[in-house]
């Protein structure tokens, strides 16, 4: 079993607004594991408690209640073994590409910054070896998303933190940092962002968390929540009425979609005889393909989780 | 000294040099300067002496605006844009971060003083040659004012969320210590203890900013007294110490926005 990267227990956060103000719980009772060496997505709407379970990560907020642990340590003592890209980055706009990178790399202690990469490896490794010279202020939106990547990985971190990393970015940047996430991931680093867009999380993650309303709704494996190592299988088809596809047998579910009907079945052996009801009762195949749901139905499909999840379940 | 603290000095250095408002308001500052050069034209008597008071005046609010300026929106503008959260996130600690951008902070202050500074002496040369005596220990307090006006400015952006509240407190820490001798007044002739005690405590508690003040004493060629350098110094290191202890204590418990 890999080793723990990131650790919340018990973490919680209460904001109170202006000094009369009420308080408002952003986060409760976290409780999470993130092993090393996976790509985890943290999942949740706008104001769900991502970027704050984030902030106190990095030591930008305390913690109201609980704490964090980065490989089973206080995080001030690992903080040279992590990258972190925050949510929306602004950056010193009168600053080149390769200044911005040298200032970042400035901020480790000496004794701490022997792992660090070259500028040029890692503008290469952002695709952004031609901006070299240039000023972050002529930058576009997706080449300063790049950039603060790179910022991140100049100390050729363990463990990745990025606050929604394809937020804001065209179809084309946000491919560009899904590459550069796997890439990552190839050189045996951890990567946890955070994100609301549910296909790119899909394609990336090898595990999940999704929080709702500050609270962990769910925590787990993408390949189960997916059921991509399932039996079910789907078949589509069109020429039947809805009395004779009640008589097919082991049927799981039925559903019609403009002329044809989409049937859910359980294992290839009720395929099997669907298929044969369809063909005996003059009906038309379509398709027959192994089912798989994507993270959004998914989602909203499961029986939510409601406390103390944890990623290695 | 900690190779971040210097880092996070030269950064805020580099920054403020390549500031189009920062540069718009040393322009103004010298041509503010430069104009006491006509102002004083107007006189026929004690040309030097008019001068020399008009252009150190103007140097002591160009320094003050400057350090407001400078103190007020080198970590609040951090704050505001986020780029804080990329730098704090690195392996460095709370207050070395504060000390950098003090640090970075004074050495734009003390350069733009210099530069200030340079452009009196060669405006004055231009009525008279000989220059006053204690003319560079009155440029020196000046930048040492300056210096604690930032200090005090970095207090307040740390301590609150607005920039013109931050400016509002900094400008009146300002005018109680300018009015310090003001106060010892009223303390002095004032009738009732408790008003005496309060006055007193207001006195105590806040710079007195005219422990820097030589500039009439050099403008009409008198003497200063030679122990001031040597306590104002000291009392320049206490208050700096002071203010950046406190901003670092309210700054490693704040939540960044």
């Amino acid at each position: 079993m890999n080793k723990v990267a990131i650790e919340f227990s018990l973490t919680g956060k209460i904001y109170k607004k202006g000094f009369w103000g009420t308080p408002y719980q952003a986060l409760k009772d976290l409780n999470l594991q993130i092993p090393e060496g996976t790509i985890f997505g943290f999942l949740g709407a706008n104001g769900a408690g991502k970027t704050t379970a984030i902030k106190i990560l990095m030591g930008l907020q305390k913690a109201t209640t609980g704490e964090i642990l980065l490989w089973g340590e206080n995080p001030e003592l690992n903080k040279h073994r992590v990258g972190y890209l925050p949510e929306r980055p602004y950056f010193h706009e009168n600053l080149s590409a390769e200044e911005f990178l040298y200032f970042h790399k400035s901020l480790y202690p000496y004794e701490k910054n022997k792992k660090q990469i070259s500028n040029d490896e890692l503008l290469d490794l952002v695709g952004l070896k031609h901006a070299k010279k240039k000023l972050l202020k002529e930058f576009s939106k997706g080449m300063l998303q790049r950039i603060g990547i790179a910022q991140s990985l100049v100390n050729n971190p363990d463990l990745i933190i990025l606050d929604e990393p394809m937020s804001g970015l065209d179809p084309i940047g946000r491919r560009e940092v899904r590459n550069l996430i796997q890439n990552l991931a190839h050189q045996g680093k951890t990567i946890f962002f955070s994100s609301h867009i549910l296909s790119d999380v899909e394609s990336l993650c090898h595990q999940i968390a999704f929080l709702e309303k500050g609270v962990l709704s769910f925590a787990g494996k993408v390949d189960t929540i997916l059921k991509r190592n399932s039996t079910e299988e789907e078949i589509l088809f069109h020429g039947l009425s809805n009395e004779k596809i009640r008589t097919i047998p082991l049927l799981a579910k039925s559903q019609r979609m403009g002329e044809a009907w989409k049937l859910l079945t359980q294992n290839p052996q009720a395929t099997k005889m669907a298929i044969e009801a369809i063909w005996q009762n003059d009906g038309q195949l379509l398709g027959v393909h192994a089912f798989h749901q994507n993270l959004e139905d998914a989602l909203f499909g499961l029986d939510l989780v409601k406390q103390g999840g944890t990623a290695n379940e | 000294m900690n190779n971040t603290i210097l880092a996070i000095a030269f950064s805020t250095l580099r920054g403020f040099s390549r500031d189009r408002i920062f540069h718009a308001t040393i322009i103004f500052a010298l041509l503010f300067i430069g104009f006491t050069f006509f102002l004083a034209g107007l006189t026929i008597v004690e040309t030097k002496k008019i001068l020399l008071d008009f252009g150190f005046s103007a140097l002591s609010f160009a320094g003050i605006v400057m350090a407001l300026f400078v103190g007020l929106t080198s970590i609040g503008k951090e704050l505001e844009n986020k780029t804080i959260y990329t730098i704090l996130s690195k392996p460095i600690s709370r207050t070395s971060y504060l000390l950098g951008k003090y640090l970075g902070c004074s050495l734009v202050i003390i350069i733009t003083h210099i530069i200030m500074s340079i452009t009196l002496i060669a405006i004055v040369s231009m009525v008279d040659k000989d220059l006053p005596k204690g003319l560079l220990v009155c440029f020196y307090f000046m930048t040492l004012e300056s210096l604690i006006i930032l200090a005090i400015a970095t207090f307040f952006s740390v301590s609150v969320s607005s920039t013109f509240l931050a400016a509002c407190l900094t400008v009146g820490v300002f005018l109680i210590g300018r009015s310090s001798s003001s106060i010892q007044n009223i303390v002095a002739k004032s009738d009732s203890p408790s008003t005496k005690t309060l006055l007193k405590i207001f006195y105590d508690i806040f710079p007195s900013l005219n422990r820097f003040n030589i500039r009439e004493v050099i403008a009409y060629g008198k003497p200063y007294p030679e122990e001031m350098l040597l306590w104002s110094n000291l009392y320049f290191i206490a208050y700096a110490i002071l203010f950046l202890s406190l901003s670092s204590l309210v700054f490693q418990r704040k939540d960044l926005p």
